[in-house]
C-alpha cells in the first residue's frame, strides 16, 4: 500500500506524460497496468519494474504523436530505474496471450491488447492498426453471435520476421457452407446489419482460415506477418 | 436527431480525429447516422479521419457511403456554407 508520501507508479508516470498523452489515453494505460499502478515506486520490484516499462513501451509508441523515445527514457527515470536499462525488446516473444470475451466491453480491451502485442513485436505501425481492427471484428462477432468466446494471441519470429497469429473460437451456433459463400462473396446481409466483419478480417490479414459447421462453434485462425 | 431538428440545422459534423480504430460496425453506425441526418434534410461530415484508418477501410472494402468526408473542421464548414 503506498504511503501518502510516496508517489505512486500511476502519478510518476502521470507527471512524465502529462500533456505528450490526453487524459483519457492516460486512464486506459494505467487500467491496463491494473495493481501495478497504484504500488508507491520504491516498492517496486525488478521484475515489476520491466512489466510496467514493457506494457508502457508498447502505449507510448501507440499513443505518443512523437518523442516516444525520450517519454520512455523519462518514464524509466521516474520508475528509478538506470536510463540504461532497456525494456524488454520488441520482438521477443513471450508466448500465447489469451482475451476471453465474454461482453461487450471486452471486443475494446482484445482490440487494444492485440494493438499493443503488434506493435511490441515489431509489425509497422499500418499493419498494426489492421490488426487491431481484424481483432475487433473478430470479437465483435462473438459477442454477437455467439456469447462468448477466446481469442488467442500468438506472437512469433519466423526467422527474424515478426509474425502474429490470432485464433478466434467460439462455441456458437457456426456457419453454413452456403452462408460462408456469400459472406466472402460480399453478397450476404444480416438482419441487424452485421455480416461484413469476416470478409474484412479476411481482406485485412496475411493468411486466414475458418473452420465453421452448424451447431459446432467457430474457429477462425490468422495471421499477420512481416514490418511492412 | 433532435438537435437537428429543433436547431434547423444544415449539417452534423462528426469528429473522428481521436478514433484510432475503425471497424465494419463502426462503419455501418457511421453510415446509419449520415442517413439519419439526410433524412432529415442535412448533410453529415466526418472530419479528422486518420491515414491508417482511411487505408484500413478502403483494404476492409467497407464504404463509408452516407457521410461526407472532409480534411478538416473548416473544409466541411466551407462545403456546408455552399449547399444552401
Amino acid at each position: 500500500m503506498a504511503s501518502t508520501t510516496s508517489t505512486t507508479v500511476e502519478s510518476a508516470i502521470g507527471a512524465v506524460l502529462a500533456g505528450s498523452i490526453s487524459e483519457i489515453t492516460q486512464r486506459s494505460i494505467y487500467r491496463r497496468l491494473g495493481a501495478l499502478a497504484q504500488i508507491a515506486v520504491e516498492d517496486l520490484s525488478e521484475v515489476d519494474r520491466r512489466r510496467v516499462l514493457s506494457d508502457l513501451e508498447s502505449s507510448v509508441r501507440l499513443f505518443a504523436r512523437n518523442g516516444s523515445t525520450e517519454l520512455m527514457a523519462a518514464c524509466t527515470r521516474a520508475l528509478a530505474g538506470s536510463p540504461t536499462v532497456a525494456p524488454a525488446r520488441p520482438g521477443v516473444p513471450i508466448g500465447p496471450k489469451r482475451l476471453p470475451i465474454d461482453a461487450e466491453k471486452d471486443i475494446a480491451a482484445a482490440r487494444l491488447d492485440a494493438w499493443s502485442e503488434a506493435v511490441r513485436l515489431g509489425l509497422s505501425k499500418f499493419k498494426s492498426v489492421k490488426v487491431a481492427t481484424a481483432v475487433s471484428e473478430l470479437a465483435r462477432n462473438i459477442v454477437f453471435y455467439a456469447g462468448q468466446g477466446m481469442i488467442e494471441l500468438r506472437p512469433r519470429l519466423d526467422e527474424g520476421e515478426p509474425r502474429l497469429e490470432i485464433i478466434a473460437r467460439d462455441s456458437g451456433p457456426g456457419i453454413d457452407a452456403a452462408k460462408l459463400q456469400t459472406i466472402f462473396a460480399g453478397t450476404y446481409r444480416s438482419d441487424r446489419g452485421m455480416g461484413k466483419g469476416l470478409a474484412a478480417v479476411k481482406k485485412l490479414t496475411d493468411e486466414f482460415a475458418i473452420e465453421t459447421a452448424p451447431g459446432r462453434g467457430t474457429v477462425v485462425t490468422c495471421a499477420f506477418q512481416g514490418e511492412r | 436527431m433532435e438537435r437537428v431538428r429543433a436547431s434547423g440545422a444544415k449539417g452534423v459534423v462528426l469528429d473522428v480525429s481521436g478514433v484510432e480504430i475503425i471497424d465494419s460496425y463502426i462503419t455501418r453506425i457511421l453510415n446509419d447516422i449520415g442517413r439519419s441526418v439526410r433524412f432529415m434534410g442535412a448533410d453529415c461530415y466526418l472530419v479528422g479521419v486518420r491515414p491508417a484508418v482511411a487505408m484500413t477501410l478502403v483494404e476492409m472494402g467497407v464504404e463509408l457511403d452516407a457521410v461526407e468526408t472532409a480534411l478538416s473542421l473548416d473544409l466541411a464548414l466551407a462545403r456546408l456554407e455552399k449547399t444552401t
